[in-house]
């Protein structure tokens, strides 16, 4: 299973009013994570060269518990699901030094051609591009 | 802040930030959430659960959030953050948006509970009745 796993050390200018790190944020955080997922598993090189973009097409956050400044965070990111179009990764973030969950999302994302700004059908070289990382030559 | 129709009686337009933008060139996922945030700010201050308007030190905390992203919004345009309280529940409330642009409609939906927190007691609380009553007011009821 790919998993990466991205630690971030909560600044102070990421705590809201409210003492806490503001719920914004933790899009962010997963963000961050994703990133690290991509960058981790895939070919950048094959991405830019095809023109393809991994677009989101939707966010589901369940808040569990509050981060505060100078916590650090870990962002776990695993791919749960590859469909006919779509993609699921599952994403929570945990405080490393309870292990507290403070949220978990799902992602959902199309891998989209960027020329034509159209979903591509995540089968045959694609399929083996979204779970390797890489594109059969 | 603009009251606009029964639906969606919380209209809140801003408009798109050049730097909004990411590396493809249109608006971050995550400012969409900062949008949805400000259209709920303009829920809470209408229903009396804003933090500069608390009743006795009771706000809300954000238990969830979910959005369907739709069309990718691009600089220059203007959004509209339509909300409304669609449930209230003993100690929650649901929001729904929707986030609307200029050049094209439709943008993203998306849905949120918010649990009514006692911030003194640092524990969920009661829906007050003067946010129920202000609630149906403001949706039209």
């Amino acid at each position: 299973m790919r998993q990466t796993l991205t630690e971030i050390k909560v600044p102070g200018f990421h705590i809201d009013v409210y003492g806490h790190v503001n719920n914004a944020r933790y899009l962010e955080y997963l963000e961050l994570g994703r990133w690290d997922f991509i960058t981790t598993y895939f070919n950048r090189k094959t991405i830019k060269e095809q023109q393809w973009g991994f677009i989101i097409i939707n966010i589901d956050i369940h808040y569990r518990s509050p981060a505060y400044f100078d916590d650090i965070l870990i962002v776990d990111s695993t791919v749960t699901n590859v469909g006919l179009v779509r993609v699921s990764l599952k994403q929570n973030i945990y405080c490393k030094e309870d292990q507290k969950l403070l949220a978990e999302a799902t992602v959902r994302f199309v891998l989209m051609d960027l020329k034509t700004l159209r979903p591509i059908r995540i089968k045959g070289n694609i399929k083996k591009f979204v779970e390797t990382g890489e594109l059969p030559v | 802040m603009e009251q606009t129709n029964k639906n969606y009686p919380v209209k809140v337009t801003l408009p798109v930030q050049w730097g909004e933008m990411d590396a493809l060139g249109h608006v971050n996922n995550v400012t969409y959430f900062r949008y949805l945030e400000t259209g709920r700010m303009g829920v809470l201050n209408a229903i009396k659960l804003y933090r500069d308007n608390l009743i006795e030190g009771i706000s809300t905390i954000l238990l969830k959030i979910d959005c369907r992203y739709l069309k990718p919004v691009v600089f220059p345009d203007t959004v509209h953050i339509y909300s409304k309280v669609s449930k209230v529940g003993n100690t929650s409330i649901t929001i729904e948006q929707e986030i609307h642009s200029d050049a094209l409609g439709l943008v993203a939906t998306s849905e949120s509970v918010l649990v009514v927190f006692d911030y003194a007691k640092q524990e969920k609380t009661a829906v007050p009745d003067v946010v129920r009553e202000t609630i149906e007011i403001l949706n039209g009821n």
